[in-house]
């Protein structure tokens, strides 16, 4: 398979992340200078063609939602999702900390084609290093007048500010963040409207980008959407981050063209299963996606549609991987636990099941389970899927359904025995 | 205007109607919590999920438009699952203790328990509990069996105008409270009341006072202003317990402020003078009403000049009659915080007005002038009427020879009187007011004139010589 | 408290600019103030409700919401332990339990000595390098027992 780092380049090097080393060695900001002798539409078209997929989950494809923006006179925003908080996910910091610039044009490059003259940088509360790298960055560009009164030159005003959450996992959803950035609770909107395109930030037409799909912009613009298709396959194209933790050998970063196999992943670049341990279970994309088999990863490939036929689904590309030691219940225990404390509460599925789920699994896993509440647990995320506002719903019932359903023989060993039948300890620390 | 298909009937919609409101007109209720015709839409209850045709998933009814063409379903195997699962979840944290709440009998949760939700109970599991702090006079918090619907809030900041009560915390922790546990501020504050659809905010006036289901409930307009704010009037054994806002998109829309709400106990307070009574040595001594009766008639008889002063709490109907059956008297009406109605205004953005009298409007287009042209000393008698609602002007009974009473008074009020004849107060008999927008409202009587009150027709039809009726 | 209302008014010269209403400056204000003050108190959050001209209850309602306000003072080290999946299955619960034991606090509690705060957190987003510790702003990652006891004894 072709591949080419693209995102992760520089990873691990922070001196990497100066506007110098972008324009010496990457062609840094040629993409813009591009980008300016062409329309917004000519923009748009591009990226369309280039079948380029949002990056922050949920792999709508970018072009098209830029398409949605409305033509008026009302102000129009772009607002960056760096709120990086879907559990296992650990790209878009990788960006912000070492290629900052990338970002950063990409965004310059959206900004004009759906014709905003604000970029709102939404980053995590906790990333505070990072927003100062990225501010830095943004400064830079400034000064390089990249940003600024007149972009390049040119009669167009654009503004990038970089804006921290404060700790809450829900505000990764486009509309909760769009709430937060206007300073309210971090609350999902009502959809429809299912896009933020004509009623968004403010009220006014807004696109809400993952920093993964941003900094793809440049390169599809500057070398074409041929060379950007020449990675991955059909309907998921390019390269990709892939973040890789727990039980291998060699968690960590890996940039790999969209459809690349995943026991490759796991077994030759990160050097397979940890001590010389089985593969269990893994989230293939962040602790919302349903979880999948040793035997149902065999023959997946990383993208958007084999991981969805495979029934679970890429999400933001977090593989969380589980070896033949680890109890299911506890990790139910810990995705429960997570999805109970970062609820935002509007919903009555979602406030109320998400605790009962978890009240469920740690009775289980203490051994006074029941063995009718493994048919309540899924009867419960089967009430909460689909039933809230926003997809906070689907993110607890899909993992936690998957499971009891997977894993159900776990389950009903531990109310067999009367306790947890890997000793009820979490994995050690081996540091 | 146009159609929709609802549960395979097509029924008509009015433009800006959502499900809810569209299913309602055609006789359907949708179950919901959260939505209120009145407030802003959150759609997070999650009870009113429909079926809606071509849609990917289940839509809430109240935040959606009706479209023309549009098939919904409540009614179908997937509503009714996750309708009964929303109810499941309400109820997981509820401490299900309705015999000692207040709300049971008109509980949403209660109602839709029995419509909508599995009948076992699949928890066993400990229950989330709060320690509520006292919110001050009016309502009576207990976050316990909340909801987290988020009306209370909506209320204060889009009826009330004011921040008072927030949500803190997130997700299962959320917490509804007043701000910085203060007690609530706001004029408005029984209706949160209203709009809580479980017993999480009861009124401490109604609390504990009566089960609902032995109430009987009849239209009525609030004395309390010249707002004319539509009201139900709750009683049970000639006895009223409670007043509630009636809609009325013209005048009060869905709320009623709390001095119209709590202002009723005067009409069943100990020392409303419930007897006929008479000046005898220097204090009143209760009589029979033919004695009573009988001085007061020899009283009109006998006077060379009368005056009528009618507190602006009496109907137009007392008015007229008031009017024709004295018809020498001069006639004078009496509001305690206005002359006139030129002088009223509104009090605030929603409903209160400064003329905390219910009809002046309706007695000055009877002829009554201001109570600031009346001169005590032109007249020897004077007759007061009262509907009760606004305290008589302190010692008008002492400004002229002879004073007659005729209405609601109360025993600290009746000292200088000649004669008192008790009256009805609003609650006890129909007739109409005009409120200050000229809107002439009728409304009928909710319980029997308490005591030996007597309607006003009957006290000047019965005990007023003929002669002076037609004395004109 | 001079300095906290000094910080306020920086931050909101500093980016008023950026956005149509003052509203949207609560979460930049709110950092900015904590910054200053270490935590936000009752007070520190009106100075922010009055300098944004917003009700001191909605400033009150959404700094109730982020984790990441602090309602009450909180240790001059901040021990942020993750405890997500991925820091899970690499032994973050063991971290948690070793820092209890070094400091006899559990998570959520400080010490007496104000020095130390222990939490308790959800994914960092550092999952590659798990477990991670957030100590104030920065991030330990792959975090070993030799770690911890350096990052406690240069505090102490």
């Amino acid at each position: 398979m072709k591949s080419e780092l693209v995102f992760s380049k520089y990873y691990g090097e922070p001196e990497a992340a100066g506007l110098n080393n972008y324009l010496n060695n990457d062609k840094g900001y040629d993409a813009l200078k591009k980008a300016l002798e062409m329309t917004p539409e000519g923009i748009t078209q591009m990226v369309k063609d280039s079948e380029l997929r949002g990056r922050g989950g949920a792999g709508f494809p970018t072009g098209l939602k830029w398409g949605f923006i409305p033509k008026t006179n009302k102000p129009k925003y772009l607002v960056v999702n760096a709120d990086e908080s879907e559990p296992g996910t650990f790209k878009d910091r990788a960006i912000m900390n070492y290629t900052p610039h990338m970002m950063i044009e990409g965004c310059i490059i959206s900004a004009l084609a759906i014709d905003a003259h604000i970029i709102y940088v939404y980053i995590r509360g906790e990333f505070v290093r990072e927003a100062e790298v990225l501010e830095k960055a943004i400064e830079e560009a400034y000064s390089a007048r990249y940003l600024g009164n007149t972009v390049c030159g040119k009669d167009y005003k654009l503004d990038m500010v970089v804006h921290r959450g404060a700790g809450a996992y829900i505000c990764g959803e486009e509309t909760a963040l769009l709430n937060s950035l206007e300073g309210k609770r971090g609350e999902p909107r009502i959809k429809p409207p299912y896009f933020p395109a004509v009623h968004g930030a403010f009220g006014c037409p807004t696109v809400v980008n993952n920093v993964e799909t941003l900094a793809a912009i440049p390169g599809i613009v500057r070398e074409g959407v041929d060379w950007f298709k020449s990675f991955g396959r059909e309907k998921n194209t390019g390269m990709k981050l892939f973040c890789v933790s727990g039980h291998v050998n060699k968690p960590g970063l890996y940039e790999k063209p969209y459809g690349y196999p995943f026991m490759k992943l796991i077994e030759e670049d990160c050097g397979g299963i940890w001590k010389g341990r089985k593969l269990k279970a893994v989230f293939p994309g962040g602790s919302s996606s349903p979880v999948l088999t040793a035997e149902e990863l065999k023959d997946v490939a990383l993208d958007f549609d084999d991981l969805q036929a495979a029934g679970s689904m890429l999400g933001s590309s977090a593989i969380m991987v589980m070896d033949d030691s680890t109890c299911m219940v506890q990790v139910a225990i810990r995705t429960a636990y997570f999805y109970y404390e970062e609820s935002c509460g509007q919903c009555t599925p979602c406030r109320e099941g998400g605790k009962w789920l978890l009240d469920l699994n740690r009775r289980l896993e203490s051994g006074n389970g029941k063995m009718e509440d493994l048919d309540l647990i899924a009867d419960i995320c089967d009430k909460i899927d689909g039933k809230t506002i926003c997809a906070f719903g689907e993110a607890t019932a899909w993992p936690l359904r998957s499971l009891v359903k997977k894993f159900r023989h776990e389950y009903e060993q531990h109310i067999l025995e009367g306790k947890c039948p890997f000793g009820g300890k979490a994995p050690s620390w081996e540091q | 205007m146009g159609t929709i298909t609802f549960n395979g009937k097509e029924i008509p919609f009015d433009e800006g109607d959502n499900i809810i409101e569209a299913a309602k007109k055609a006789g359907t209720e949708i179950p919901h919590y959260c939505y209120h015709p009145g407030l802003s839409i959150v759609a997070q209850c999650r009870m009113c999920l429909v079926e809606i045709e071509g849609a990917r998933k289940l839509a809430t009814a109240c935040s959606t438009p009706c479209n023309n063409g549009m098939v919904v379903s409540s009614e179908s195997p997937t509503v009714k699952e996750a309708v009964s699962g929303v109810q499941e979840f309400l109820l997981l944290n509820h401490p299900l203790d309705c015999p000692i709440c207040d709300q049971a009998g008109e509980c949403s949760l209660q109602e839709y328990s029995l419509k909508h939700a599995a009948s076992d109970c699949r928890t066993d599991l400990n229950r989330r509990t709060y320690i509520d702090i006292d919110m001050g006079p009016s309502i009576k918090k207990n976050m316990n069996r909340c909801i987290h619907c988020t009306r209370c809030i909506r209320y204060c900041n889009e009826v009330g105008d004011i921040y008072e009560m927030v949500a803190l915390q997130r997700g299962n922790n959320t917490e509804i409270v007043t701000v910085d546990d203060k007690p609530l501020m706001t004029a408005y504050s029984g209706g949160l009341a209203d709009v809580c659809p479980v017993g999480s905010l009861t009124t401490k006036d109604f609390r504990f006072s009566k089960r609902v289901w032995y109430l009987r409930r009849n239209d009525s307009i609030c004395d309390g202003c010249s707002k004319g704010c539509n009201i139900t009037v709750s009683h049970e054994k000639n006895l009223v317990f409670r007043l509630e806002p009636r809609e009325n998109q013209e005048i009060n829309k869905w709320w009623m402020c709390d001095e119209g709400r709590y202002g009723f106990h005067f009409a069943q307070s100990p020392s409303r003078v419930l007897a006929p009574a008479v000046k005898g040595g220097g204090s009143m001594e209760s009589a029979q009403w033919s004695e009573a009766g009988a001085r007061f008639n020899d009283l009109v008889v006998g006077a060379q000049s009368i005056a009528v002063v009618a507190s602006a709490d009496i109907t137009n109907e007392e008015a007229d009659l008031l009017k024709s059956s004295l018809p020498k008297a001069e006639l004078y009406s009496y509001s305690p915080s206005v002359d006139s109605s030129s002088e009223d205004k509104a009090l605030d953005h929603l409903i209160r007005r400064k003329d905390k009298s219910p009809n002046l409007k309706g007695l000055e287009g009877r002829g009554y002038s201001a109570f600031s042209k009346f001169n005590p000393s032109k007249f020897n008698l004077v007759v007061y009427a009262s509907g009760g609602k606004v305290r008589p002007p302190y010692g008008i009974a002492k400004l002229s020879e002879t004073t007659v009473g005729l209405g609601v008074f109360l025993k600290e009020e009746v000292d200088g009187f000649d004669v008192i004849l008790p009256g009805p107060s609003w609650l006890e008999k129909e007739g109409s007011f005009t409120n200050y927008d000229e809107i002439n409202q009728h409304f009928g009587q909710a319980i029997r004139p308490i005591g030996l009150a007597k309607p006003m027709s009957v006290v000047l039809s019965k005990y007023l010589a003929d002669s002076v009726w037609q004395a004109g | 408290m001079k300095q906290v209302q000094n910080a306020i008014d920086a931050e909101i010269d500093k980016k008023k600019r950026f956005y149509p209403n003052k509203e949207a400056l609560l979460l930049p204000v709110l950092h900015a103030a904590q910054r200053a003050y270490g935590w936000l108190p009752h007070d520190v959050m009106e100075m922010v409700a009055k300098s944004l001209e917003l009700p001191l209850p909605k400033v009150k309602q959404v700094t109730s919401f982020y984790t990441m306000f602090y309602k009450k003072p909180v240790g001059e080290c901040h021990l942020q332990v993750c405890n997500n999946i991925a820091c899970y299955l690499r032994g973050s619960s063991d971290v948690i339990h070793y820092i209890e034991n070094k400091l006899g606090i559990l998570p959520g509690e400080t010490t007496k000595d104000g020095l130390f705060t222990l939490t308790e957190v959800e994914c960092l987003g550092s999952c590659g390098t798990a477990p991670v510790i957030q100590i104030n702003d920065d991030y330990f990652e792959s975090v070993s027992r030799s770690d911890v006891d350096k990052i406690l004894e240069a505090k102490q």
